[in-house]
């Protein structure tokens, strides 16, 4: 126990005193300070002009060009809506030339084309326009009908609305944390198993590891590393996000009138309390897996291909959390991942958020996870004392399989 | 005290590293473990340290089962190791730490040893930046930090300049002197026969010889002396003269006149006919092997 103290300081130490990790998290916290305090000084649009981009040109041609441009002026109040000739191919040149984003050219009174050079796949403007025209033509229909403009205006005010009432989770409240937090659970193991990774790979190349594994016990060595790296690595994090916390409270009037940021911060405590278990667990699971495979490399270039499967998985339980959140969370295939070791962590967190979880299934998950690191834990130890002491090209999976095997089998006789 | 190998066999996957060793090595008197490359001096060294198993037999000292957390073994591995990018100062207290002692305990064994190798003013720097002698003798800091009785020195001499090498000679002989247990594994020969008392040559994994390097060299024939004169052109006429059926022959080096008998009891036969000549005699002794020959003699032939 004292030894994996000692290693525990020391490799917690060399993260703390290691000067890109610092610089990182500095560059980090000032981005996000930058980033915070942003509406404090400029103007309070300053949001939704940064939603809207650049003020666009549109051009309307055709018949009736004049009043219909006048109309949609109203309608998009951020563009500039002036009209042109109605000659098909000088039209193209214009837009073409960037003289105009858009064209629209006027055909018939339900029917007009919207030219562009490239069709985007974030451009609402031609649906605007089609529903602001329709809207009109409905009105002009209307009124030939001979209706008031009050009846006009009446009818065309017509509508039906919901009152939501959610039992569950409100996943326009929660989709952005949960995302977030999973992108962040991902990149955290990602570096911070790397970190592992990197730190085995020194030691065994620069053979260190000759005297550590003659002076400690490889379970202290395993458990100090992985627990050293995932303690500076929730350091890090924790100071991250208790600044950015921090710099939103700071702030949280300029932010008024943003519900996306503001549910991103108002997200309920026994969520952050999950948040931070998943972390530290699904943590741990894939640091042992990137230190005893990293323990196989003999030098430093060989990590990158071992841990490849390991890194595999991690995308896995990513794509399926990621994709699922679009779709719906509480599918078989999300039942299945929120129970399975090394998708369980964004899964099983991912539908706390987002779907309805029975408490048997967030314990079962948990409890299963729990078994799985500890044991994870072990089997890694013993693949690291047997890989660090194997030199040159990393054994076979067979091989290494193998080599356990009768360690462990040596190791029983005694 | 007194580390007992005895009958370790050790194999990995199909390949017989180890078959039957047994050696041991007692408080005051070195053991040099000699064997060529390959042969299973490391593996025998994890074995002794418990970095793995051996497959069959044991580690005793004092004839009971060697206890790695009760003993403090320092081990200087031949493959030299500690963290390049890291100030020397923190890692040597770290390996201090690793062994069991206290942190303050640590820092004074350090300044002790870095003062004694004289590499002092180097204890802030990081590693990479010394000259391959001074890292050597840092890495024999880092085995000695926690004031080990067990000492293992694995290749402790390769890679350094004679100032330095008498300096590490130095403080090797003070920690045989000091009572401590010392192993060495070389090929060096010439630096083992300085202190091992004892040897144990291993060959393809089998000791082929060990004991007291005195006894050794004793059992080889006694049968080719030496002889220093002032005067070789008397000498060999006198052994050239007549017949001498005891003598097997002689050859002329270059200040010693090398003379082998047919039997080592014919001593003295050359004896009584060097006597005319004995005002010019300096010494006639018998010729020892070394232990280079010694070495060459049992291990020559297919190595693994």
């Amino acid at each position: 126990m004292k030894q994996f103290r000692h290693i525990f300081a020391f490799e917690y130490r060399s993260y703390a005193k290691n000067k890109a990790f610092v610089a990182t998290t500095v560059i980090l916290i000032l981005i996000m300070a930058v980033v915070l305090c942003f509406p404090r000084f400029s103007s309070g649009d300053f949001l939704s002009g940064l939603m809207a981009g650049e003020a666009r040109t549109l051009a309307v041609a055709g018949e009736d060009a004049d009043s219909v441009a006048a109309f949609l002026q109203t309608v998009l109040p951020y563009d500039r809506v002036t009209t042109a000739s109605a000659d098909e191919a000088a039209l193209h040149a214009s837009v073409l030339s960037g003289e105009y984003d858009a064209v629209i050219l006027l055909e018939s009174p339900t029917q007009y084309q919207y030219i562009t050079e490239t069709a985007s796949l974030t451009d609402t403007t031609s649906m605007t326009v089609s529903e602001a025209l329709s809207a009109r033509l409905q009105s002009i229909q209307l009124a030939s009908y001979g209706l008031t403009d009050a009846q006009v205006a009446s009818a065309m005010n017509a509508a039906v609305t919901a009152v939501p009432v959610t039992l569950g989770n409100d996943q326009s409240q929660t989709f952005f944390y949960t995302y977030i937090l999973i992108f962040l659970l991902y990149m955290a193991v990602m570096i911070y198993g790397q970190f592992v990774a990197q730190s085995v790979a020194v030691e065994k190349s620069s053979r260190a590891m000759e005297l550590l594994i003659t002076s400690a016990k490889p379970v202290n060595l395993m458990f100090g590393k992985v627990l050293g790296a995932g303690a500076a690595g929730f350091t890090q994090l924790i100071l991250l996000l208790g600044s950015a916390f921090l710099l939103y409270r700071v702030n949280a009037d300029y932010w008024a009138g943003n519900a996306t940021v503001a549910s991103i911060f108002d997200m309920p405590l026994p969520i952050l309390l999950y948040t931070i278990l998943f972390f530290v667990l699904g943590f741990l699971l894939y640091a042992f897996l990137y230190g005893a495979l990293a323990s196989l490399a003999s030098r430093l270039e060989d990590i990158n291909t071992l841990v490849m499967p390991v890194t595999f998985l991690m995308i896995i339980a990513f794509m399926v959390s990621i994709f699922s959140m679009l779709g719906d969370v509480d599918s078989l295939l999300m039942r299945v991942a929120s129970f399975v070791p090394f998708t369980s962590p964004m899964a099983m967190f991912t539908r706390i958020c987002m779907g309805s979880v029975a408490p048997w299934e967030i314990v079962l998950s948990i409890v299963i996870l729990v078994g799985c690191t500890v044991g994870i834990g072990y089997a890694a130890a013993a693949i690291y004392r047997v890989g660090v002491l194997m030199y040159g090209k990393p054994p076979k999976f067979g091989e290494l399989i193998r080599a356990v095997k009768n360690d462990r089998a040596a190791r029983r006789k005694r | 005290m007194r580390l007992e190998a005895k009958n370790i066999t050790k194999s990995f996957g199909e390949k017989h590293v180890l078959r039957d060793v047994s050696f041991s090595v007692e408080s005051g008197r070195a053991l040099g473990l000699l064997g060529r490359n390959g042969a299973g001096k490391t593996t025998s060294i994890r074995i002794l340290m418990q970095v793995f198993p051996p497959d069959s037999g044991e580690v005793l000292l004092d004839g009971e089962r060697l206890r790695t957390d009760r003993v403090r073994i320092g081990y200087l591995p031949e493959e030299r190791g500690l963290y390049p990018k890291k100030p020397i100062m923190e890692q040597l207290v770290y390996f201090g730490l690793l062994a069991g002692i206290s942190k303050k305990q640590a820092l004074q064994n350090a300044e002790r040893l870095l003062d004694r190798l004289e590499v002092t003013e180097y204890r802030d720097r990081r590693l990479e930046t010394l000259s391959k002698g001074n890292q050597q003798k840092i890495q024999l800091v880092a085995t000695l930090i926690a004031d080990p009785q067990i000492v293992i020195l694995d290749e402790p001499f390769s890679g350094l300049d004679p100032v330095n090498a008498q300096l590490l000679k130095d403080v090797v002989r003070e920690l045989i002197g000091r009572g401590k247990l010392v192993l060495f594994s070389s090929h060096q020969m010439n630096y083992i026969e300085e202190f091992c008392d004892n040897i144990a040559i291993l060959h393809e994994g089998k000791i082929v010889l060990s004991g007291a390097l005195r006894d050794i060299k004793r059992s080889f024939p006694r049968n080719m002396l030496e002889i220093r004169s002032t005067d070789f052109g008397r000498v060999l006429d006198l052994l050239r003269a007549g017949e001498k059926p005891w003598l097997a022959g002689m050859e002329k080096q270059e200040d010693t006149l090398a003379v082998t008998l047919r039997d080592p009891a014919d001593k003295g036969e050359l004896y009584r006919a060097l006597a005319p000549c004995a005002d010019a005699l300096d010494a006639v002794s018998v010729r020892e092997p070394s232990l280079n020959e010694i070495f060459v003699h049992y291990t020559k032939g297919a190595s693994v």
